[in-house]
């Protein structure tokens, strides 16, 4: 018997200046921040979005991730973060206890960059767990893959992606893992 | 294969190699004996942005496996790849950038059982391509070898030649996730 191993899932709603949906596909152009509402739902455990994007401009920025729920970002320190980074001959990691993003690699302007975003448990009511696999594209090829946790025992129905600096263009897609 | 699911098989529309044998199984993924050069056609086309590249595989002797894309059954082999490593090996971490290559690596192919995923975000977009490895390589026991890379060229590409120096046994399947 052929099981799927994940299915599409389309946002119920999406925010952002010049972010829209595309059937199940989100599609953002120059977008400050790339927010997504009702994908994370009972019907699923963990989550799996599928990222590629370009920089309008800059070097190295560091894109984040937050969850939200009813259309609301969780902002407040809720998050610690370990990340792992080869760029170069250099290979470093450094965890942040406390603070309010989770980071999805970096970019520069440029050559495309991608992203895996493993989200585990974001709608049960227990803590959070989220890992990103980073293909990066700073000095044309770099890695910067972050796991981090999420403290509160919220069920979250969505999340927002954003440069800290600069606007992306690229496109998202989302897919509940079969249990 | 079920089609309903997160990803879709992607069945070569060609394959060709050099070598002892390469052939398409009913699943849509490729087994192969004893090859050099294993090239398939028509796995990446405009319906989806980003595939994932299953692999598992071992070789007569440890070797590089190198890959380039394919566009109409020809290399993409202009000095338009960027690559960086990330590798821990026993106590050993370590990473490498290269610069204008002629080709893409991924991890080593040696006489014990390897396998990885490698992520494509946007190969058959008219722009930039960027990947990245996940690996579970047998060298030395056991290692993590994985690249993150970028391909510079605003091309549409439709397939993907590995190539290695030792004869390289295995599968390989090619999916595309549904958007």
């Amino acid at each position: 018997m052929a099981i799927p191993m994940g299915e599409l899932i389309t946002p119920s709603s999406v925010a952002g200046s010049g972010v829209s949906l595309s059937g199940a596909k989100v599609v953002f152009t120059a977008a400050t921040s790339v927010s997504v509402n009702g994908v994370f739902d009972g019907t699923h455990d963990n989550y799996l979005a599928v990222c590629r994007a370009t920089l309008a401009s800059g070097s190295s920025v560091l894109q984040a991730v937050r969850l939200r729920a009813s259309g609301v970002d969780d902002t407040a320190n809720n998050i610690a973060r370990q990340y792992l980074a080869a760029f170069s001959t250099s290979v470093s990691g450094a965890r942040d206890a406390v603070t309010s993003a989770g980071l999805i690699g970096n970019k520069s302007s440029g050559t495309m960059s991608g992203d895996h975003i493993y989200f585990y448990g974001p709608y049960l009511t227990q803590p959070t767990a989220v890992r990103n696999v980073n293909a990066g594209n700073v000095d044309s090829a770099s890695i910067l893959d972050c796991a981090f946790t999420h403290s509160l025992s919220t069920a979250y129905d969505g999340f927002t992606i954003f440069p800290v600096t600069s606007s992306i263009t690229g496109t998202m897609t989302i897919y509940g893992l079969s249990q | 294969m079920s089609n309903t699911g997160m990803l879709v098989s992607m069945k070569p529309t060609s394959i060709s190699h050099s070598g002892t044998s390469a052939s398409v199984n009913n699943n849509g993924g490729v087994d192969f004996s004893a090859v050099t050069s294993l090239s398939l056609n028509g796995v990446f086309t405009s319906d989806y942005d980003n595939y994932l590249v299953s692999m598992n595989h071992y070789a007569a002797a440890t070797t590089a496996v190198y890959w380039r894309f394919l566009l109409s059954g020809s290399d993409a082999s202009g000095s338009d790849y960027t690559r960086q490593l990330l590798r821990a090996d026993s106590t050993t971490v370590a990473g490498v950038r290269e610069s204008s290559n002629t080709s893409q690596r991924t991890m080593n192919s040696d006489p014990n059982f390897s396998g990885c995923v490698i992520h494509f975000y946007g190969p058959a977009l008219a722009q930039p391509t960027a990947h990245r490895d996940v690996s579970a390589n047998s060298l030395n026991g056991a290692r993590i070898y994985e690249y993150a890379g970028t391909h510079s060229v605003s091309t549409a590409y439709d397939g993907i030649r590995f190539f290695t120096d030792e004869n390289w046994t295995g599968n390989i399947h090619v999916f595309g996730y549904r958007e």
